[in-house]
């Protein structure tokens, strides 16, 4: 039953798995669940995300506690020893107050014993119901009985109730009797439950309400996830690119954004956010697998590229997969002459109505505008996730679900409960390396399945005679709770120290093997588990089958006995943290980690806090930082260093050693268990436009304080030219740095309130107002401000003539030049990072060609860096609004909270060691090391493994030339071995 | 005379190539039963050794699956793989072997298809080529 002190976590997509994770791993008990019968939200409909085309959803995954979880992909499923999952349920109500809050859940059984189901499929081929599939977007068809997703651990059936005629054949076709048709829903109550973290997710837009687009009745009109399907190798056409009503190869395909989102009419006054990208990405994909012939195009209202990568990532679609960008609205979608291809009427940019064909149509859909958070969300003690109000990127999901969790943890240990203790793991098990190699073989037969395909006498003679001490036992099946009990009372009777499992899948024993070995002493790294049913599946006559299976056996059983376990490394960890910058990013990080009793050292360069860029915020976020100020200056366990700077840093996470030199060169060394690298940005300088040749051409920064002043005056008819963009989102400053449309947005609609006579234009590329500072767009228009595209070949040009300022640009809906005098002109220039290439080579980190720190991950961990214990957030790492960076300060306190809450660090067995007898300290070792976990302790003369940062990636024993390196598990006799066993 | 049924040794990484096994073994995409899978967890942990030992000991092919470029759960390591199978394979030239013996392929996780369809190519492309040649010569 659900212990009552765990959190709860609602919605299993990537948000609810990363706040999960984040809870788990800093010792909280954790329960996630999620009303679909499979884990993973809408990213397991998505193989590839932008900026990078790739998943690697895998590096979610915690990377100190190894041993605690999973270590395969992420999106077969989730398993921690603290996270509870319970799929098919739903949340009634929550009653009661903030930290003691009573949730009642309704759970949907799944019709399938998960425990005795496996995975043969009889029941899916009796059943007679036929509907469409979800996953496959509808291209598919499934049972009510069926897979949810295709690729999810355990893959056993689930029974969708809705459509179940409760008939009974699977029930009957079922060979291990695991079907239950009781669909009576089970509601639990939970009480006490400390925090409550929503994390639903949105739902997307219907297509079908826009009559125009022709969604639901021309089959080649579909929507971006359903796309999705279609470009992935487990879709409908196996990753190949086929159109669903006919067949035919894809070449020529649209993509229409916005729909249903940033418009009025049906109460969507948003951006969806992540569209733009995401259309990018498919349009990118198409044309890779189309190849030569492709023609991708993308109808668009403002390309919305605000995040760090992504206007260089848009820049090469364009230019590199020539596809085509057209700014416009699509006016409709009808079936063409041969009524097969779609035919797209659109107004071009020049304002001529065009009609072009397209072999399909893919509609950007984004959040639906009825969708509503449950009331429940806003009660105290519940956290709602921000990618739970509106659409969101992986990066932003990630974040704001990392802030979520603080959030949560915060609460919780303010009341002192639900922090797990150091865990009561078995830590050292006997001394394995010192025993005997004694290997149990346990053979499960699946029930009377493998019975008659398998020569089992040649099995056990072979086995029999292999070198070694071998005991071997037949189980009917281990899957099943009689056959795991059986074996579990036989490994109490043995002296074995090693296990093969020879059964079905591995993955699915995973989980199990921990729980095994609490209950046998054997160690879960001296534990294997073979796939016995694959091999019959494949092999065709008896002899061939037992000489396969022979092979695997002998294989696992010389890997098994090569294993030689050593004990982990442990780390106390310093419970202190330092933070070097102190702007919106590094103060609410701070305070973060000193609520939660962590000494922090806050290292500013200069003598204020607050950041240099506060100049650059809004009035609001000015108070709001200035209180933010004031909480850190109080705070006892917050030690500010001013005007100081690092000089030198050294150690490993949970130990490290950091010099700092004050400005009247006092030198100072700092014990801390994490860093924290907000650095911060400042405006961008420039000379573009005639700027500082005036007085009336400004930066929108200095307009923006000259707003704020008494004695702030221009004309009350005069003529206010904003230009976005400068020297931005074109090289060599590629990226959009995100606070300027909304800040030029803001002073146009306040000049246009404060001189309603006045003429306000804005010269913009892309207007980048994603989320709900789109409502700031709207206003703008509704108050009459000007808005006239440019592109980079048609820059608008400011002149000076007798001091008097011109402004020319092109307006292309009239295709015409247009002059205005202009009585002031405010040039968005962005913002640049602050300088850190000392602070770089000092913690060894990377940075991007426009000097942002680079991060670990930009979607799956942006707030991590490289180097395990050293994280990043602000503006030095990305461009981003005062609540963006804070958010980041929040997440990044968050990551780092996994360290600090542990006093000892253990770390996973199956990290790199040094044979130190055979290193010949040639330092290959250190220059492969992606994670930078090698060093060279000169004292020692010995090169070193830093356990906690270690991954096991094994490319050190790879590149060591002596052998020198080994990896637990992988260890190179018994690879050497398994090789000769297999041939 | 019986058929030729070659011996192959498949390398895999955990992350991916071993997901997309196992995929394709849930999804009953079935291929050929010579593969031997060895799972690693990064390609970039591979020996040279290793692949020379497999071919030494008798294999007639050696498979290596890693993440696509950019996948590597560990930022590089299936690059790095790269270059050492580029090396590898004008190692075993250089002994003899055709270097078309060795073959490197990107499988994501989510590739179950493609996992198969290489699978039956490699097989198919060895049992063209023919036994390997360390039964025939001596190497070493």
């Amino acid at each position: 039953m659900i212990k009552n002190t765990k959190i709860l976590v609602v919605g299993a997509g990537i948000s609810g798995i990363r706040s999960a994770l984040d809870l788990a791993e800093t010792g909280h008990r954790v329960c996630l669940i999620d009303k679909a019968p499979a884990m993973g939200g809408i990213l397991s409909q998505l193989d590839h995300q932008f900026p990078d085309n790739h998943c690697g959803m895998c590096r979610m995954l915690p990377m100190i506690d190894r041993d605690n979880g999973q270590q395969f992909c992420l999106r077969k499923g989730l398993f921690h020893e603290n996270i509870e999952i319970l799929l098919s349920t739903e949340i009634i109500s929550i009653e009661g107050n903030a930290g003691n809050l009573t949730v009642t859940i309704s759970r949907r059984p799944q019709g399938v014993d998960p425990d005795r189901c496996t995975g043969c499929r009889d029941c899916e081929s009796e059943c007679n119901i036929e509907i469409s599939d979800e996953f496959s977007a509808g291209f598919r068809k499934r049972k009510a009985i069926y897979l949810p997703t295709p690729h999810q651990i355990p893959n056993q059936r689930v029974i969708d109730w809705d459509t179940c005629s409760l008939c009974g054949a699977c029930r009957d076709a079922c060979p291990t009797g695991s079907i239950d048709l009781d669909n009576q829903p089970e509601t639990l109550v939970l009480e006490n439950i400390p925090a409550v973290i929503i994390s639903t997710g949105v739902e997307l837009y219907d297509p079908g309400h826009v009559d125009l687009y022709g969604f639901g009745h021309l089959p080649n009109v579909v929507t971006a996830t359903a796309f999705e399907r279609i470009l992935s190798s487990s879709g409908p056409y196996q990753g190949r690119l086929f159109r669903p009503s006919d067949g035919k190869a894809l070449k020529k395909i649209a993509w229409i954004q916005c729909v249903g989102s940033r418009n009025i009419m049906i109460g969507a006054d948003y951006c969806s956010t992540a569209c733009c990208m995401f259309a990018v990405k498919e349009a990118l994909l198409a044309s890779r697998k189309i190849g030569k012939d492709a023609r991708t195009a993308i109808f668009y209202m403002d390309m919305r590229t605000f995040g760090r990568d992504f206007q260089r990532y848009k820049d090469r679609a364009e230019k590199d997969a020539g596809i085509r960008f057209v700014r416009c609205r699509v006016h409709s979608i009808e079936p063409a002459e041969n009524d097969k291809d779609i035919l797209i009427s659109y107004i071009d940019s020049s304002g001529n109505p065009i009609d072009e064909t397209f072999d399909m149509a893919v509609l950007s859909t984004g959040k639906n505008p009825e969708f509503q958070l449950p009331e429940f969300a806003s009660r105290e003690g519940v956290f709602t996730v921000n990618s739970a109000r509106g659409f969101m990127d992986i990066q932003g999901a990630v974040i704001s679900a990392s802030v979520a969790s603080e959030k949560a943890g915060r609460s919780v240990s303010k009341k002192g409960s639900a922090l797990l203790q150091q865990r009561p793991e078995k830590l050292y098990f006997d001394a394995v390396c010192e025993e005997k190699p004694q290997l149990q073989i346990v053979l499960c037969t699946c029930g009377d399945f493998l019975k008659p395909v398998l020569d089992w006498d040649r099995i056990k003679a072979e086995l029999k005679n292999m070198p070694g001490r071998i005991e071997i036992a037949r189980i009917k099946m281990i899957c099943d709770q009689n056959g795991w009990d059986e074996m579990i009372a036989m490994l109490r009777n043995t002296t074995a120290n090693r296990l093969l499992l020879a059964a079905c899948n591995p993955l699915v024993y995973l989980p199990r093997l921990k729980e095994l070995s609490q209950e046998t002493g054997i160690m879960p790294s001296l534990m294997e588990v073979i796939n016995l049913r694959s091999m019959v599946d494949q092999a065709t006559d008896l002899a061939f089958r037992t000489r396969a299976v022979l092979c695997e056996l002998e294989m696992s059983i010389r890997r098994l006995f090569s294993h030689n376990p050593v004990e982990p490394a442990l780390y106390p960890v310093s419970k202190s943290a330092l933070i070097v910058g102190a702007g919106p990013a590094g103060l609410t990080a701070a305070i973060s980690l000193a609520v939660r009793d962590f000494k922090v050292s806050l290292v500013e360069k200069t003598s204020r806090l607050g950041g240099n860029w506060s100049n650059i915020q809004s009035a609001e976020s000015r108070e709001t930082i200035r209180t933010l100020v004031t909480e850190v200056e109080n705070h006892p366990l917050i030690t500010i260093h001013s005007e100081a700077e690092v000089i030198q840093s050294f150690g490993n996470p949970g130990r490290f050693v950091t010099r700092i030199r004050s400005n009247n060169k006092d030198e100072k060394s700092l014990l801390h268990g994490v860093t924290i690298l907000a650095t911060g940005g400042r405006a961008a300088e420039t000379t573009a436009y005639s700027y500082r040749k005036n007085n009336k051409i400004t930066t929108l920064f200095e307009l923006e304080e000259r707003l704020q002043q008494p004695d702030f005056a221009v004309g009350s008819n005069a003529t206010i030219v904003f230009i976005q963009c400068v020297d931005s989102r074109e090289e060599p400053r590629n990226y959009c740095s995100r606070i300027c449309c909304l800040k030029s947005l803001k002073a146009a609609i306040t000049l246009r309130e404060v001189y309603p006579q006045s003429q306000v234009y804005i010269f913009y590329r892309d207007i980048m107002t994603y989320g709900n500072s789109e409502q700031v767009y709207t206003q703008a228009r509704r108050k009459g401000v000007m808005f006239i595209p440019y592109d980079l070949e048609n820059k608008p040009r400011v002149r000076i003539e007798s001091g008097r300022i011109m402004v020319e640009g092109s307006d292309p809906v009239l295709d015409e030049p247009v002059f205005f005098e202009a009585d002031l002109v405010a040039l968005a220039t962005g913002i640049v990072p602050n300088p850190a290439a000392d602070l770089v080579s000092i913690f060894n980190l990377k940075t991007t060609c426009d000097g942002f720190i680079r991060e670990a991950d930009s979607k799956w961990r942006p707030v991590d860096t490289g180097r395990e214990g050293i994280f990043i957030c602000g503006v030095g790492r990305s461009p981003s609004r005062a609540n963006e960076a804070m958010d980041e300060g929040k997440a990044a306190a968050q990551r780092a909270l996994r360290i600090l809450s542990k006093d000892t660090m253990i770390a996973s067995r199956h990290t790199a060691r040094v044979r130190h007898v055979f290193c010949s300290l040639c330092e290959t070792c250190m220059h492969v090391c992606p994670h930078g976990a090698r060093y060279m302790d000169f004292e020692l003369q010995r090169v070193q493994v830093d356990h906690a940062a270690c991954q096991g990636c094994g490319v050190c024993a790879a590149g060591c030339p002596n052998s020198a390196t080994i990896i637990e598990s992988f260890e190179e006799n018994g690879i050497m071995g398994a090789i000769e066993a297999a041939l | 005379m019986t058929a030729f049924e070659p011996k192959i040794i498949a390398l895999v990484c955990n992350w991916c190539a071993y997901t997309a096994a196992d995929l394709a073994g849930t999804s009953r995409l079935s291929y050929p039963a010579h593969i031997r899978m060895i799972r690693m967890m990064c390609t970039g942990m591979i020996d040279s050794k290793y692949i020379l030992k497999a071919f030494l000991d008798g294999a007639d092919g050696v498979f290596v699956g890693g993440c696509h470029p950019g996948d590597c759960h560990y930022i590089d390591g299936n690059l790095k793989a790269k270059k050492r199978i580029l090396g590898t394979g004008k190692i075993l030239e250089q002994f003899g072997f055709e270097p078309e013996r060795l073959r490197l392929r990107w499988i994501g996780a989510s590739e179950g298809p493609e996992f198969q369809q290489n699978m039956t190519d490699f097989v198919t492309a060895i049992k063209t080529l023919g036994p390997g040649q360390t039964n025939n010569r001596m190497v070493l």
